[in-house]
């Protein structure tokens, strides 16, 4: 999925991408219901959070993304009429950034507090212009799902904006 | 001649760097500023003057620097018009003076001077008016020859910048005595504090005065006060950072010069950062700047501001001059005699226009042996290439004094920039004798001298009591801390703007060589309001932004219009505070990352077929697959359309908006979206749809498709796909929230493609062998769920070609596969690949209205749609659709054109006229929307939007296109040149 080129030898500074090739769905709450699914998919405060391995994501009121390997037909029969769910797994690509300072990295693209994102936030924003919904699930980690369409002009950016320690992946 | 080091707070005499100006090695030392080390180096000329060409020094220690102007650096990094006094001197740098020829001290264009009466303000537009004919061929090329200071390198930007964004609970803009105790007030808070300091050094005035915090020089308390923010994790630090602007909600944007005092960025370093801070509070702690006087020559090199004058010798160790002579109007002049005095260097006189001075002051000067003259005034300073006197005069006479360079305070002004960009009107105060910032919004304070708080002890006061109330509102602690103890020295000012009886010229803007004359002229002439005097003379338009001196002017027109300062006000500036290069602003975005690029499930395989690509938004798409042989785009797309029209063609329709609409109340919402119903589409089924504005024209056309009971998949245009996702967002959130809809952007996870052609049928039943294709399971305008290669998919039988057609979707992930299985299988039966031109040109052939059509300005009755308006329901756009005069049939409406010749073209943009008219905008009945060469009839095509269009069919048109030289008759046709019976796509 990332284009070649990139370091792939471990070295200080760097920037680690992980790609997450899960299946991504979008749950859409009902008129009026999206107390009751948020509730249902574990989100009562916070609006990220990562349960047996799936992360669910707020991303607008009453909508979420749910990341990771969960059973579409048991979601949909525990949601009932209360949400619509459409599968979403081509329309994002999900990373996730560890070392390298990504807090820097996204300082330079995302107009958030990176300073206080914490486990737990989420935001739908730009990073260089381009869509993007990041999340906390561990204080030291960012996962990032960026609009298919857009993911090699991010790449460039984030490969440019890692600065001359670079960006490794898997 | 090289001046004797002193030591000084900034820098390191022991470390010597080498450097050139115009080509001359000198040498300074680490924490120069370029124009310290010009001064000791004894350079005095460093530049000539925009209009006259006059010799000019340095006048500042500051970014208010008017004359001090250099180029730097070499090649591709040549940067003109760099101020000298904000340099930061690195070893081997270079730099060059500008705007003189052939060299610095024989500068010929200086005969300008003889002509200054001609070059007064207003010389511009006033001579050239006449003959008009003059002004492109002559004047404007020689006027753009003249104008300008430097030169452009003209070549690439080598370096890289960068943006960040910061967020804080404070931002302290200014790291003076002010901004320092604000900073660490907040800081000990455990606020989050940004301080932002445009120098390489925080201290501002504690590094350049003589001044005793707690009995201890003052900068000693300044680099305590740093060692302790930087320990402290809640604040970062900004130095060689300028905030540029104030913006709405606490945003503030600031450029970091990161490498610019080295002599090239290190690598991967950028070379500057562009950053966007948001913080709740802010304080302003921007400083004063001092203002001249306007005497005859005050523009001498030579003629410096007095605080300029303490900051090289306190700072950098470096005497101006060895006789220094000073002219005051305020208190603060007499501190820049004593310190000189103090420091041993000559001082010929002493001469303070006010005949009543502290009596203290006089005492001490007295006891140092200076000459002070009261009442007495400098009229004229001579010496052409540097100062060699001055002429003063006081009740004695006057008198000429050979001095060397003249310090000069007119008092001081506050440097009020960030505080007026959000529409803040500076007052005048009397007791500061200075415009004081006006009303700034609530989380915004202006603290010390930029709040009038010219002396050392109020400035601390005022940076206490800004922290304070800050801290209040945000609920903080106020941590312990100690008041420093610092004098409160006088700094009483008697405005002084010009010296009357001036023979030489007296100017009130350096960089822009404007003068009192000028002012006086803009007078006579009626440019009497501060933004007019502006406009008219020039001041305070150059790069400095008349931050010293434009203030004179103003003053001086006040007096002229017997107003005062008060009266008249001053200017308002606007972002930015300092000049800011564009390619801060641009950051990453350069080159192939101008902007970002989405990319089609094809476009590899497009790439590597050397497709070139068209912009349609952000996305790329092909626009056509040259093969061996074909010359020119043309040939590549009459194959395609040909082959379509007779095989089958594939094509990359993923750039299409996609919408889902689900939800019990989907259809109901559709209903009034759409200008034709959907709640009755049975599931399966396909349906064109319009949508109006609210004013009743067309907002964007598509299809709907009723994929289940509760489930709609809504296309849009590709161009309109953001827009229409917002509308109905809208409709839904604020018209009709009772309404049970959930909507959301699908157009990433899918990856559509087109199947068109008489064999398409064919093309599928190979790529989906149990899906039955006949018209009888799937007929035009339906749709099903498919599977293919394990892989669910949609199949939807549309046909934008006019021929037999399906769109066959997949998850965008394996939309690159079945790609490639799809031009595999069209080829195989004598089919291709095509792309956007030949798209465009069927669909100019079947007269589908597409993006030209829909311009915002044509109705649905334009466009011959008028028949989808439903009578039966209301939706958006109904009641103004309805209005007669959108309905008359005189409004421009769809037709086809074809040329009577059948040769000639029919350029999009060509009016329709009248044949036999003269062409003109009183007989214009129409334009020219879509045109192409139609390979399936061998002859040109258009579609057009023509006055009562439909009823004129079989007529002539003469088609006319002045700026390409177009002019043709065409005959008036249906839209629909290809099977207007639509027989091809019910096949």
């Amino acid at each position: 999925m990332l284009e070649t080129g990139l370091e792939t030898a471990p070295k200080a500074g760097l920037l680690h991408v992980e790609i997450r090739d899960e299946a991504i769905l979008l749950v859409m709450a009902a008129a009026n219901a999206a107390q009751i699914v948020a509730a249902q998919l574990g989100l009562r405060v916070a609006r990220a959070s990562r349960i047996d391995g799936v992360d669910r994501v707020a991303i607008a009121p009453g909508k979420w993304l749910i990341l990771g390997g969960i059973d579409q037909t048991a979601l949909a029969r525990q949601l009932g009429e209360g949400a619509s769910i459409l599968d979403m797994d081509s329309a994002y690509v999900c990373l996730s950034l560890t070392g390298g300072g990504w807090r820097r990295v996204l300082a330079s693209g995302a107009a958030i507090d990176v300073e206080r994102l914490a486990p737990g936030d989420a935001a739908v924003t730009a990073i260089a212009g381009i869509n993007v919904v990041l999340w906390l699930t561990d204080a030291d980690r960012l996962e990032l799902a960026v609009t298919r369409s857009y993911y090699r002009s991010f790449l460039a950016w984030l490969k440019e904006t890692a600065g001359p320690d670079g960006i490794d992946a898997t | 001649m090289p001046r004797q080091r002193r030591p000084g707070t900034g820098i390191d005499p022991a470390q010597k760097l080498d450097f050139q100006f115009d080509g001359l090695p000198l040498q300074g030392v680490a924490g120069d500023t370029l124009a310290a080390a010009l001064l000791a180096n004894g350079v005095r000329v460093v530049g000539r003057s925009f209009k006259y060409h006059r010799a000019r020094g340095i006048v500042t220690a500051g970014p208010e620097e008017p004359n001090a102007l250099v180029e730097l650096r070499e090649g591709a990094r040549l940067e003109p018009n760099t101020k000298a006094t904000t340099v930061e001197l690195f070893d081997g740098l270079s730099a060059r003076s500008q705007n003189r020829w052939p060299s610095l001290g024989l500068d010929l264009m200086a005969v300008n001077q003889l002509a200054s009466p001609l070059l007064a303000a207003g010389f511009y537009y006033k001579t050239f008016m006449w003959p008009r004919h003059f002004w492109e061929k002559l004047y404007e090329p020689a006027i753009r020859r003249a104008a300008g200071l430097g030169r452009a390198s003209g070549l690439p930007d080598p370096d890289s910048y960068e943006k960040c964004y910061a967020h804080a609970d404070l931002l302290v803009v200014g790291a003076g005595p002010a901004g320092l105790i604000a900073a660490l007030l907040a800081a000990r808070s455990g606020a989050r504090v940004i301080l932002a300091e445009e120098d390489f050094l925080l201290g501002g005035r504690l590094l350049a005065e003589a001044f005793l915090i707690d009995d201890a020089p003052a900068h000693l308390w300044a680099r305590r006060v740093e060692a302790e923010l930087e320990t402290l994790p809640n604040v970062r630090i900004l130095k060689r950072t300028a905030v540029f602007g104030a913006y709405d909600d606490g945003t503030f944007g600031a450029i970091e010069k990161v490498a610019d005092h080295l002599p090239e960025p290190e690598p991967g370093q950028v070379r500057q950062r562009y950053w966007q801070i948001v913080a709740a509070r802010a304080v302003l702690a921007t400083g004063g700047i001092e203002r001249g006087i306007a005497f005859g020559g005050n523009d001498r090199p030579g003629v410096m501001l007095a605080s300029a004058v303490r900051t090289y010798l306190h700072r950098f160790g470096v005497a101006a001059a060895s006789r220094i002579a000073v002219f005051t109007s305020s208190d603060d002049g007499w501190k820049t005699a004593f310190d000189l005095a103090a420091a041993g260097i000559e001082v010929p006189f002493l001469a303070d226009a006010r005949a009543d001075v502290a009596a203290d002051l006089v005492e001490r000067g007295r006891r140092l042996g200076l000459r002070v003259e009261l009442g007495a005034r400098v009229e004229d300073a001579t010496g052409a290439t540097g100062l060699n006197g001055a002429y003063l005069r006081s009740a004695r006479g006057t008198t000429w004094l050979p001095i060397e360079a003249l310090a000069v305070s007119g008092g001081w002004n506050s440097n009020l920039g960030l505080s007026t960009h959000l529409g803040g009107k500076p007052e005048w105060s009397e007791t500061a004798a200075a415009f004081l910032p006006g009303k700034t919004p609530s989380w915004m304070r202006v603290a010390g001298a930029a709040a009038g708080a010219f002396g050392l002890g109020e400035a601390f006061r005022g940076g206490v009591e800004a922290a304070l109330a800050v801290l209040g509102e945000l609920e903080r602690r106020v941590p312990a801390f100690d008041m420093p103890i610092a004098s409160d020295d006088p700094a009483r000012t008697t405005p002084l703007w010009r010296v009357e009886g001036a023979s030489g010229k007296a100017f009130v803007d350096l960089q822009h060589d404007v003068t009192v004359k000028d002012v006086e002229l803009a007078h006579r002439e009626g440019f009497k309001a501060v933004e007019h005097l502006k406009r008219y003379t020039t001041l305070g338009m150059a790069t400095d932004q008349g931050k010293s001196m434009a203030i004179l002017g103003q003053a001086i027109m006040a007096d002229l219009e017997k107003v005062g300062p008060a009266g008249l006000g001053t200017t308002r500036a606007r972002p930015p505070q300092v000049p800011v290069a564009i390619g801060a602003l641009a950051g990453r975005h350069r080159g192939r990352q101008f902007r970002p690029t989405r990319l089609t499930a094809s476009h590899d395989w497009a790439a590597a077929a050397a497709a070139p690509f068209m912009d349609a938004g952000l996305w790329k798409r092909a626009q056509y697959f040259a093969r061996p042989g074909e010359t020119n785009w043309r040939q590549a797309v009459d194959r395609e359309v040909l082959t379509v029209r007779a095989h089958v063609g594939v094509a990359d329709v993923s750039t299409l908006g996609k919408i889902a609409v689900l939800g019990p109340d989907a259809g109901i919402f559709l209903d009034k979206v759409y200008v034709n119903g959907f709640s009755g589409l049975a599931v399966g089924k396909v349906r064109y749809g319009l949508m109006l504005r609210e004013d009743g024209f067309v907002m964007d056309d598509g299809t709907a498709a009723r994929l289940g009971d509760t489930d709609y998949l809504v296309s849009t245009t590709t161009a309109n796909a953001a827009n229409v996702m917002m509308h109905l967002e809208y409709c839904h959130q604020v018209l009709w929230p009772q309404l049970d809809v959930r909507m959301a952007s699908v157009t990433e996870q899918w990856a559509q493609f087109a199947v068109a052609g008489p064999k398409a049928r064919a093309l599928l039943s190979g790529i989906l062998p149990s899906t039955p294709l006949e018209n009888g399971d799937l007929p035009h305008m339906g749709c099903r769920p498919i599977e293919i290669g394990g892989v669910r998919g949609r199949l939807f039988r549309l046909s934008f070609s006019g021929e037999l057609a399906f769109e066959l979707a997949v998850p965008a992930r394996f939309g690159a596969a079945l790609w490639r299985s799809l031009v595999h299988a069209a080829e195989t039966l004598g089919g291709s690949a095509y792309g956007s031109e030949a798209l465009g040109v069927m669909r100019i052939e079947k007269g589908h209205v597409g993006g030209a059509e829909l311009n915002g300005r044509t109705t649905a009755f334009d466009l011959g749609l008028g028949r989808l308006l439903s009578r039966k329901k209301d939706f958006i756009g109904r009641v103004m659709a309805a209005r007669p005069a959108l309905n008359d049939l005189h409004r421009m409406r769809l037709v086809g054109l074809v040329p009577l010749d059948g040769r000639a073209k029919l350029p999009v943009g060509a009016h329709l006229v009248p044949e036999g008219e003269r062409p003109a905008a009183s007989v214009d009945q129409g334009y020219v929307t879509s045109a192409a060469y139609s390979p399936t009839l061998g002859h040109p095509i258009a579609l057009a939007l023509l006055s009562g269009g439909p009823e004129r069919l079989g007529q002539t048109i003469r088609v006319v296109d002045p700026l390409r030289d177009g002019d043709a008759l065409a005959r008036i046709v249906a839209p629909v040149f290809v099977d207007p019976e639509g027989s091809r796509v019910l096949a």
